[in-house]
């Protein structure tokens, strides 16, 4: 009884919605380069990247606006280093990516020691964290009060991130053409579009939410950095866009569903269960959805 | 419509490719309005000659003018601002998109937000199949249509972009008889309308229906222009494949012996549980060449499956020198059957494997080749040297990469590999098909050299040219049924046409009737 | 054969515009280059200890790298060597920490376990691609973190070092620790069975049955069932000896350096043996001195750290740099070796080769 009652309490949905933003921006960059036709497996160095770039910016301002700016503005410089690799040269795109990851990890651990001096985590005063909202109305509500009120700005524009890339990829079109280019590059460039032209563009919103989902790890979530501090979310949010086919709005669910995964077992350490099974999860059942679905599409093009 | 008037010219085209000349001087004029068909063999150079036409490649040298203008066409934009539109044969669509989505491709007019205005695509993609005639429901998704709709997307997709000169590459080469028929139609249809349409192909049959006028090209050269009333089967024919295209077949040497394979009424059903082969019976002797002649399409990759072990067969048997080999795996026929496919290097070769190893497949894995767990190199080693002195492949040693070689010493190693393959059975899939005429030549001289040395030798082919010239037996498949057992000598083309294309059958064939309740 | 120089050439050039960039880090953060690079070398190879602690880095790197290299080779694109590392460690450990039996038999036997569990977690992803036809990319790359968060359990809960503030177990049997070969260092004949199990590999690969198939199918899966080979027996077999080797790399670090099985134990060899496999073109005897090159960035890194501000992690950054440069010369040298193609070839069949150098500018036509 009480054991459940924690487990589903308001701030175990809260804690899924904190948890999910990160994820739910890395995931979304990675939808719009799958269904631009490129495949990034770098998506944790990249965020890494991004983490460490805002926080530094932030450092250095004391404002977390710049960092936020700053976060996206690197991250997309190293989206569009990937992007020359693949898009320009036609690379490997699994050995770029792993470069990417490599690249992230190095670097960031790289930097932090030379230009802070630091091994292992930094902090300072001089770095401010990204605001949480205060609803004024729904924060008295009490269960939703809990989970929507005090969430980050980023949390809000996480959700409405969400929304445009529906909106874009589905309605637009830019969207039209990045579905194009990944289905059917030729289609595309047999009707005039300048497939790469397409390409670099998802790639640059692609680093500009992967910056986001760092930069929120680092300052938003908590105010510090933690060498490799994006701990394997880079690969949950590829699960998640995965296990999502891609489409925006299955992989917001998906998200929401590893981030659930994730605050439940957290909760559950209270307890002495060990999280070590709750972090496979995302990874188990991804490759169980796709197994499923990879059969039923060789059954069907079978017949 | 007066007759000087060209939507096309082309002059004195010429393409090279570092040393191979795919295009040679060719000069080809189509009239304003007419269905024009350029014909000619695997690589005599049409598609090249389309892709400059289209600003996919540029010539070498010679001048296009386009309306009496003269152009360059220096990419396929440009050729469609001039309104020249291509049809490819591998379609370039969208699955999961509309029709109308698909049509409207880059050409999208965007409203509030940069959103598309769909309302608009829809209206704009509903005229357009009316006025051209090409019904299609512009909702579809272009992943759920058949191959003839999605066809027609792509003719519609030309059109949208304004195309007054259309340019088909082997458009039936994907479509049922029927499909054939209906995008004769249209395009017929089509002209009627004004527009100038280019037919690339090598299918006489459809030239002869469809055609005002026809283009022969051969070994990247212009044979004439021919009016398709003042022509026929025979002159295009005589004209595409040249003199040196007469064959002349080897004497046959040694006598007919007993039957190698025997395939005793065998039915096969595809994964979409089709029936594909009905009641299939035939018998190959030593000897013998066996020819299964059909047009594509018929049930011959099913029967070649069925005889390798890839296809199950739901009924009936298959005999190889007397030992019942229905139930085998792939790995233990191959000691029963050599198989020359089709499609060589894709089916036939290793491209990225040594010469060596593509020369020793298949026999790696019997134990006179083996020690042990491993392959006695030593010993395939002298058989793949024999081998490439045998056959004269010109390559630089076996160790070197199947991909280096040219195409017609490629096209060797396969022949070699499976001549000597130590089996009587020989089975051969269009050996004339995407080669030159010397290379068919050399191909089928090997096939009458193996037939005289007692080997039974099945061919599969859909060329009339080649049935004639090999076969001892001619056996007719239709949808999946032997329609006809006929003798080469008793035989004219005309006839054997007939039975190929279902309008003839012999007595007591009623494969088709019983299969066609499956 | 100018062609047969294309790799070689550009794997040099690749390094030395990693160690161009590197320099240039160097610079930006105020140091020498020179000096740096100097005490990187000096590290690595200036004395009998720094060798030998540079090719006991690089042999879990061998390991991986050949690993990699057979999966590939059978055509499967193994991103999951990490994975296969941890559970052919995990395997080791446990036969290394309870089997009490003598060096001669529980070495070999915790080495067998290491191949065996990290080869059968390797056919994992071989048995999804062949039976349903997931793709290999994806699910090697989650099988990583399933093994990783699988071990961080086993050394966090059941077999965790009573006391021990860490994620570890305990220390394994003496019997299993492999023997040292330069006393004062961690090298041991871990590395001579790397060595050893690359010349196996090689020899599989060239003289075996089994080698040519599972190299002809990973060439060309049709064609190599149309002369008779079981394409999805081979490929699970190529898959299973791939993670077995990855796994050899997990045991070594068990039984030759760490002596137990520490939570995180593989700071990403799994992926250096993508790099190295790479770099080696796939080619067994190669991934051997590529293996120890990235050794002596290992180990090398720390003396440089030690004598100059630059630190270690340096090395790695050139490391990334090098994969990157590493995916680009795939591409790159198929435009060269096409363009020696073309203009050599004379291709009789007609069909018109489309100009390799143009052929690369098709898709981004306006």
């Amino acid at each position: 009884m009480n054991v459940l009652t924690v487990l589903f309490s308001a701030a175990t949905f809260a804690a899924t919605l904190r948890m999910a933003v990160p994820l739910l921006f890395v995931a979304l960059g990675g939808v719009l380069t799958k269904r631009a036709g490129i495949e990034n497996i770098g998506l944790e160095g990249l965020m890494l990247i991004g983490c460490f770039s805002g926080f530094a910016a932030n450092y250095f301002t004391s404002n977390w606006i710049v960092g936020i700016l700053a976060a996206m503005a690197v991250t997309v410089l190293f989206a569009l280093l990937f992007g020359l690799f693949v898009v320009q040269i036609r690379s490997h795109e699994i050995v770029a990516g792993t470069a990417m990851n490599v690249m992230g990890s190095a670097l960031t651990t790289y930097l932090l020691r030379s230009m802070f001096g630091v091994k292992g985590s930094f902090t300072d005063e001089r770095v401010r964290t990204i605001p949480n909202i205060s609803l004024p109305v729904i924060k008295d509500i009490p269960v939703l009060g809990t989970v929507l009120s005090g969430q980050s700005i980023l949390f809000w524009v996480s959700l409405a991130a969400t929304a445009i890339i529906i909106f874009m990829l589905y309605r637009t079109k830019l969207g039209f053409y990045i579905r194009a280019a990944g289905e059917n590059e030729k289609a595309l460039a047999s009707a005039g579009v300048n497939v790469k032209k397409v390409r670099y563009i998802a790639l640059i919103m692609h680093g500009m939410l992967i910056g986001l989902g760092g930069i929120y790890l680092s300052t938003g979530y908590l105010t510090q950095y933690v060498e490799d501090m994006t701990a394997g979310r880079g690969f949950i949010a590829m699960a998640a866009y995965a296990f999502g086919m891609a489409r925006p709005g299955r992989t917001f669910f998906a998200v929401l569903l590893f981030a659930f995964v994730q605050a439940l077992s957290s909760r559950l350490q209270i307890f002495g269960v060990p999280s070590y099974f709750a972090d496979m999860i995302p990874y188990a059942i991804t490759i169980l959805v796709l197994a499923v679905t990879s059969y039923r599409e060789m059954k069907r093009e079978r017949v | 419509m007066s007759e000087n008037i060209y939507a096309v010219e082309m002059e004195d085209i010429c393409k090279s490719f570092g040393a191979v000349r795919a295009n040679r001087n060719i000069n080809f004029r189509v009239l304003k309005g007419e269905i024009h068909a350029i014909v000619g063999e695997n690589g005599a150079g049409k598609t090249t000659l389309m892709n400059i036409l289209f600003g996919a490649l540029q010539p070498t040298s010679g001048r296009i003018r386009i309306n009496g203008q003269e152009v360059t066409m220096s990419s396929p934009n440009k050729a469609i601002r001039l309104g020249i539109g291509m049809v490819h044969q591998h379609f370039e669509l969208v699955p999961s998109f509309t029709v109308a989505e698909n049509i409207m491709l880059g050409h999208e007019s965007a409203g509030k937000f940069g959103a598309v205005d769909k309302a608009e695509i829809y209206r704009h993609a509903k005229e357009l199949a009316e006025e051209s005639g090409l019904k299609i429901d512009p909702y579809a998704k272009v992943g759920t249509l058949s191959v003839g709709l999605r066809q027609r997307v792509e003719i519609l997709k030309a059109l949208s972009c304004g195309a007054q000169i259309l340019i088909l590459d082997e458009p039936t080469a994907v479509l049922t008889p029927n499909e054939s028929d209906e995008l004769f139609e249209v395009l017929r249809r089509m002209s009627a309308q004004g527009k100038t349409i280019i037919l690339i192909t090598h299918k006489l049959k459809e030239v002869m229906a469809v055609a005002d006028h026809i283009t022969v090209l051969r070994q990247g050269e212009t044979c004439g222009t021919l009016e398709k009333a003042k022509t026929n089967h025979m002159e295009l024919a005589a004209l595409m494949m040249g003199k040196s295209a007469a064959f002349s077949p080897l004497e046959k040497t040694g006598t007919t012996g007993e039957a190698l394979l025997r395939v005793d009424h065998i039915t096969a059903r595809d994964s979409s549980r089709l029936e594909k082969l009905k009641n299939v019976t035939f018998d190959v002797h030593a000897g013998q060449i066996l020819t299964i002649a059909g047009v594509e399409g018929n049930g011959q990759t099913e029967l070649v499956s069925a005889l390798l072990g890839f296809l199950p067969v739901a009924s009936g048997s298959i005999t190889a020198l007397g030992t019942d080999i229905t139930k085998l795996p792939v790995k233990d026929r191959r000691n029963y059957c050599s198989y020359i496919p089709e499609d060589r290097m894709t089916t036939g070769l290793d491209l990225a494997g040594s010469v060596h190893d593509n020369l020793i497949a298949g026999l790696h894995n019997r134990p006179e080749w083996r020690k042990g767990a491993f392959i006695d190199y030593a010993k395939t080693g002298r058989h793949v040297d024999s081998l490439i002195d045998a056959y004269a492949i010109k390559t630089d040693g076996s160790g070197i990469a199947a991909s280096s070689l040219s195409g017609g010493n490629q096209q060797k190693i396969v022949v070699a590999r499976e001549m000597n393959f130590g089996t009587k059975i020989l089975i051969v899939s269009q050996p004339s098909r995407g080669v030159d005429i010397g290379a068919t030549r050399f191909i089928h001289e090997q096939i009458i050299r193996m037939r005289n040395e007692g080997c039974a030798i099945l061919l599969i082919s859909t060329d009339l040219d080649e049935v004639f010239a090999l076969s001892d037996e001619i056996k007719v498949i239709f949808e999946g049924s032997i329609v006809g057992t006929l003798s080469p000598d008793a035989v004219t083309p005309q006839e054997l046409g007939l039975y190929m294309t279902g309008a003839k059958k012999m007595e007591g064939v009623s494969g088709t009737q019983e299969g066609g309740a499956a | 054969m100018k062609k047969r120089l294309i790799i070689p050439i550009t794997s040099l050039l690749a390094l030395l515009a990693a160690f161009g960039i590197g320099a240039l880090i160097i610079l930006a953060n105020g140091d020498s280059p020179v000096q740096a690079y100097g005490a990187l070398l000096r590290g690595a190879f200036g004395s009998p200890r720094g060798i030998a602690s540079t090719l006991s880095s690089a042999t879990p790197l061998i390991f991986t790298g050949l690993g990699v290299a057979v999966a590939f080779k059978a055509g499967m694109a193994n991103i999951g060597a990490e994975g296969q590392l941890y559970m052919g460690g995990m395997a080791a450990a446990v036969v290394a920490l309870f089997v009490p039996a003598p060096s001669i038999i529980l070495i070999p036997l915790s080495l067998l376990a290491a191949f065996v569990i990290g080869g059968l977690y390797g056919a994992i992803p071989a048995v999804l691609k062949v039976k349903t036809n997931t793709n290999e990319v994806v699910t090697t790359l989650m099988l990583n973190y399933i093994a990783k968060s699988f071990t961080s359990f086993l050394v966090n809960y059941p077999l965790k070092a009573p006391g021990s503030p860490l994620g570890q177990t305990n220390n394994i049997l003496d019997a299993a620790k492999l023997p040292i070969l330069f006393k004062g260092s961690r090298f041991n004949i871990g590395f001579i069975v790397a060595v050893l199990a690359a010349v196996a590999v090689a020899v599989m690969y060239r003289r075996s049955v089994m080698g040519y198939e599972m190299r002809v199918q990973g060439e060309n899966k049709l064609f190599a069932s149309y002369v008779g080979i079981d394409v999805n027996k081979r490929l699970t077999q190529g898959m299973f000896i791939g993670g077995g080797l990855a796994g050899l790399g997990g045991a070594v670090l068990v039984m030759g350096i760490q002596y137990k099985f520490v939570q995180g134990i593989s700071p990403g060899y799994g992926f250096d043996g993508l790099t190295i496999a790479l770099m080696a073109a796939f080619n067994a005897i190669a991934v051997i001195p590529i293996a120890i090159l990235f050794g002596a960035l290992r180990s090398g890194g720390l003396t440089m750290e030690m004598n100059t501000a630059v630190p270690s992690e340096l090395g790695v950054v050139i490391q990334a740099v090098v994969i990157l440069f590493m995916a680009a010369r795939a591409p790159l040298s198929k435009k060269v070796s096409d363009y020696l193609d073309y203009r050599s070839t004379r291709r009789e069949t007609g069909k018109t080769p489309p100009d390799p150098l143009k052929k690369a500018e098709e898709g981004g036509a306006v």
